[in-house]
């Protein structure tokens, strides 16, 4: 029986870690609740809940870098600041929001904003923006603006990220290209992608193009504003079964069968092919491009406007973070000081450029343009640029394409009718028949 | 006096914990189940609905596939993991040299989190680099692209599955080992019973509790997967491997329908407690 | 003769038990070469096996990205209560399950298990608001209202783990297969039914006690979501939220990624090794032998 004594020691040492333990998280419940009370007590002072995704050193240095600015200048505002993985993101705000602790001014995502705005739960920006004559009105570029307006309220403003034309120059001169001369048009695209895949043993080792086949509704939507169309409209109505998004389809299911697309998962974890190397061209925003400029030289990455679609049109997809605060907030006109601070003309240059995004106002151009000479490409997008159309619809549109969409580059449907019948389903499940 | 206080003291005994769990785990459960009933957005208060999202379940065709595939996933697990991790830990047990070296390789794969496990298994299971296809082709076989096909993906992600699992049945079944009385085994020796035999008339029998234990939380387990296949395929390609969790999540997360992933969970809860129940009869035969 | 029959089943059981190992552990040590390569092997198109350059200063760098003093400090405390309590609290409840006969024994038992069986998804948003309302904690009052609760707190992350179905049923299972006739003479001996539990139980449950302890380390540790939901602040951050930022920051970085999550799960190793020698004493043999 010696190993009893044994054991009845470790058993009264976990007994006493435990107790002290329990000490412990009492206390530091306690602590925090004083803090907040002295506070509350000196009641001119205001702490702002702020969060914001994203944990790159590339947006959380320069918004530290704000946020300090903001305090000097606000004294009696003070910011508190939760960075989050872009990957959590959306849990933790909606879990938060549904606990009733929202933070008083925070990132939103795109398809998050569209498919929660009808819920009433975001501060309508507009009388703030009227109230202190905000100069950002005029100044932002009026499609950003539109992309967080919904019957006639401001609900959000866009830090926005514009999918440009990538493509790797080192790849071209492989394939006999000209590495300065991009596709021009939609037909272009797909003949150089053709060109541009390198096959090995009878398999692709290399894509031509960057398409996604899973979670692939992005990519694809990206090819459809090139023809002036959508997948949805803004009453709901689902159209990814139109003639223009059958062709599409029909064209890259093509592509996928000649080995020119490599089938993925857009949501994985190790990042879309075109940051592994491993395609040639792809739609992408320029700041997903940071680390593989490190890894194989910036001057190997080129970097256009969107080819032009059979109309000439070259409306580029634009998502990104909305700048958005919550209806509940208890310190609205602090968390709007703080927003305009965030988007006054220099504030916003320096949190736009250090995290790699566009400063969505035209008045900043000129300094723009100093930064790098194809940053002129990059404002050129903000012209004629959008995002998914506002709808709560969104969400169940969404999911159809996708499944849409794998069942037609997986072979498990013909193309015409996987698109039909999903969209059959989505307008069931909206209840539009 | 003294019979009052046999008869309260396991209630004392058991208090802390059940307090605990009443409060942080079946307290909630019962809210899910109410919210099972409900429209709810998470961000918006819930809406009674009645039976709606259980009638909407009958129509999803996606979340039959998911069902279906939890099933699969079920079984193409749970038998690796149980009998590959009883073989481990018997022949663990017969005092082999290098044993804790041996044991440590088949249980840290469990000890990993599962985002580096599939990080790791992308790579291994990669169409073109990976080391599984060149493996095969060196041997002539021909190579897949295991992740992107209907046909592989789901066995793809019950490997992976397995693999974090086996560690778990074998250390509780070699925890169970322990419990089994030498002397047991030392009689049907001096009887001339062979090894196999005494396996088959003392060992499994002796390990009948483990092995209930086993069934029951390698099931939860089980049913409850998740991560790997988020991580792994995101349920595609065409949902070929998409599990109720995973649409659990994607509706509660992603859709923002709250009630039905809910509703979704319940249906998970009844089948997993139907496996349970009928697998408590089996367990509690012997006991007491 | 017999000797020989006994060498050649030797060898076979080494070759399995060598095969199964090989298999378990080669995506392991993928991990840990993966963790050792430079960022070209990366773009390259040819990717290797072995490191091209051992790059031990991958280490270095995971290190330094981030604030892991905190995170692994936060870690330790949580998981060294939770793992102590609960080992307490479970192999006493598992002990009452097992061997003491009380009314609705079974029924309290199948409601246990209930807790089990359902995804972390539906429950985290109920339990977020029960962590929000525990009174005159963080600024609430006597109904709960007003503060922030037990959130953001080593509270929050400690005492949901301080119970735990699995852990009661793991050790009702092994006290099961204990001899009867052990309790039996205890009883003659006049020994009351805490003093079994500490005198008889308790002793012999080394093998329980690590076991359950491993795995209980294990999913503590290795907790991922309610870290996630339940703290906002960074100074109450756990490892497992400080690996998601990193995974974040460096996304493509895969050696990088494989050199902090080898980091992050090192104490988890250390502690399997000086664990796993107390699941072979076979206490309970000893002790029956005498």
């Amino acid at each position: 029986m010696k190993k009893s004594k044994k054991t009845g020691l470790i058993l009264l040492v976990s007994i006493m870690l435990f107790i002290a333990g329990c000490g412990q998280g009492g206390n530091a419940g306690g602590n925090a609740s004083s803090g907040e009370d002295n506070k509350e007590s000196s009641s001119e002072k205001v702490t702002l809940q702020f969060w914001y995704p994203g944990h790159e050193e590339t947006i959380t240095a320069p918004v530290k870098k704000l946020i300090a600015g903001f305090e000097e200048k606000n004294p009696n505002i003070k910011v508190e600041y939760t960075s989050i993985p872009w990957k959590d993101y959306f849990q933790k705000l909606t879990v938060a929001y549904g606990g009733g602790s929202a933070p008083d001014v925070h990132g939103l995502g795109f398809g998050q904003l569209i498919s929660t705005i009808d819920q009433d739960k975001y501060m309508d920006l507009n009388p703030f923006i009227e109230k202190s004559k905000w100069d950002g009105k005029e100044d932002f570029f009026p499609d950003v603006l539109k992309a967080g307006e919904w019957k006639g309220g401001q609900y959000g403003l866009l830090m926005p990220d514009v999918r440009a034309l990538v493509w790797r120059k080192d790849f071209f001169q492989e394939a006999g290209l000209d590495p300065n001369m991009p596709p021009q048009t939609l037909d272009e695209l797909f003949a150089y992608a053709e060109k541009l895949k390198k096959v090995e043993n009878g398999k692709t080792v290399r894509a031509g193009l960057d398409i996604a086949t899973t979670n692939g509704e992005q990519n694809f939507l990206s090819l459809l504003l090139l023809q002036g169309a959508d997948y949805y409209q803004a009453d709901g109505m689902p159209t990814f079964d139109s003639a223009e998004s059958i062709a599409m389809l029909n064209k890259l299911v093509t592509l996928k069968k000649n080995g020119v697309i490599i089938p993925y998962n857009s949501q994985r974890l190790e990042g879309t092919l075109f940051q592994n190397s491993e395609a040639a061209m792809g739609l992408a925003p320029a700041y997903s491009l940071i680390q593989l400029k490190q890894a194989v030289g910036a001057d190997k990455i080129g970097f256009a406007l969107p080819p032009k679609g059979s109309s000439g049109k070259q409306t580029a997809l634009m998502l990104g973070t909305f700048l958005t605060m919550s209806k509940s907030t208890k310190h609205a006109d602090a968390a709007w000081t703080f927003m305009e601070y965030w988007t006054a003309k220099e504030n916003l240059f320096q949190v736009a450029t250090a995290s790699g995004y566009v400063p969505p106002r035209k008045s900043l151009k000129e300094d723009y343009l100093k930064l790098a000479p194809e940053n002129q490409t990059v404002f050129e997008l903000l012209n004629d640029a959008r995002g998914f159309t506002i709808s709560n619809s969104w969400a169940v549109n969404s999911k159809y394409l996708r499944n849409a969409l794998e069942e037609a580059y997986f072979e498990t449907k013909p193309i015409e009718q996987a698109l039909k019948d999903n969209a059959e389903k989505a307008k069931e499940e909206l209840k539009l028949k | 006096m003294k019979k009052l206080y046999h008869t309260i003291l396991p209630y004392i005994l058991i208090l802390p914990n059940i307090l605990i769990y009443a409060v942080f785990v079946l307290l909630p459960l019962v809210w899910v189940f109410y919210l099972s009933f409900t429209e709810y957005s998470v961000i918006s208060p819930a809406k009674w609905i009645g039976l709606g999202n259980y009638k909407a379940m009958l129509s999803d065709s996606i979340f039959q596939k998911a069902m279906m595939n939890t099933m699969l996933y079920w079984v193409g697990t749970i038998i690796p993991i149980m009998f590959i991790g009883l073989i481990v830990a018997v022949l663990l047990n017969s005092k082999v040299r290098g044993m804790a070296a041996f044991r440590a390789a088949v249980y840290l794969p469990g000890i990993i989190s599962s985002v580096a496990v599939a990080l790791t298994w992308l790579w291994l299971l990669n169409p073109t680099q990976g080391p599984i296809n060149m493996f095969l082709e060196l041997l002539g076989f021909n190579t897949l692209d295991w992740l992107q096909n209907t046909k592989t993906a789901l066995p793809a992600v019950m490997v992976v599955g397995a693999w974090t699992g086996i560690g778990f049945a074998m250390i509780i079944y070699l925890s169970g080992l322990q419990g089994i009385s030498d002397q047991l085994y030392e009689a049907a020796s001096i009887d001339g019973a062979s090894a196999v035999r005494q396996f088959f008339a003392i060992t499994i029998p002796m390990l009948k509790p483990v092995t209930f234990f086993l069934l029951v939380t390698v099931t939860i387990r089980s049913f409850q997967v998740f991560d790997l296949v988020y991580v792994l395929t995101g349920g595609g390609p065409v949902n070929s491997t998409t599990t109720i969790v995973n649409e659990v999540f994607k509706a509660g997360f992603q859709e923002y329908k709250m009630g039905y992933a809910s509703s979704l969970a319940i249906i998970l809860l009844l089948i997993t407690m139907l496996i349970t129940l009928v697998n408590y009869r089996y367990g509690s035969k012997q006991d007491v | 003769m017999k000797l020989q029959q006994n060498s050649l089943k030797r060898s076979v059981i080494y070759a399995v038990l060598i095969l199964i190992a090989v298999a378990m552990i080669m995506p392991l040590l993928i991990m840990i070469f993966t963790s050792l390569k430079g960022d070209a092997e990366f773009a390259s198109e040819v990717k290797t096996f072995l490191p091209k350059e051992w790059k031990f200063s991958n280490y270095i760098l995971a290190l330094q990205a981030t604030n892991w003093a905190v995170y692994f400090k936060n870690s330790f405390i949580v998981t060294v209560i939770a793992v102590a309590g609960s080992l307490f609290f479970n192999t006493l409840s598992g002990y009452s399950f097992a061997r003491l006969k009380f009314k609705g024994r079974d029924m309290i038992f199948i409601c246990l298990l209930l807790g089990l069986m359902v995804p972390a998804q539906v429950t985290i948003i109920p339990q977020f608001m029960i962590m929000k309302s525990i009174p005159f904690f963080g600024g609430n009052d006597i109904w709960g209202n007003g503060g922030n609760g037990w959130l953001d707190t080593y509270a929050s992350l400690i005492i949901p783990e301080l119970s735990g179905a699995f852990g009661i049923f793991f050790a009702r299972q092994f006290y099961l297969s204990f001899p009867k006739e052990l309790d039996e003479a205890a009883e003659i001996d006049g020994c009351g039914i805490l003093m079994r539990y500490f005198k008889i139980y308790l002793p012999m449950s080394g093998p329980i006690i690590a076991s359950l302890g491993i795995l209980k380390t294990v999913a503590v540790w290795n907790d991922f979501f309610h870290p996630l939901v339940f703290t906002t602040k960074e100074a109450m951050r756990t490892v497992q939220l400080g690996l998601s930022v990193f995974q974040g920051q460096y996304s493509v970085a895969y050696n990088l990624q494989m050199a902090a999550t080898m980091v992050v799960s090192l104490p988890l190793i250390i502690m399997f090794f000086v664990f796993q020698k107390h699941f072979v004493q076979s206490l309970l043999s000893s002790s029956v032998k005498g």
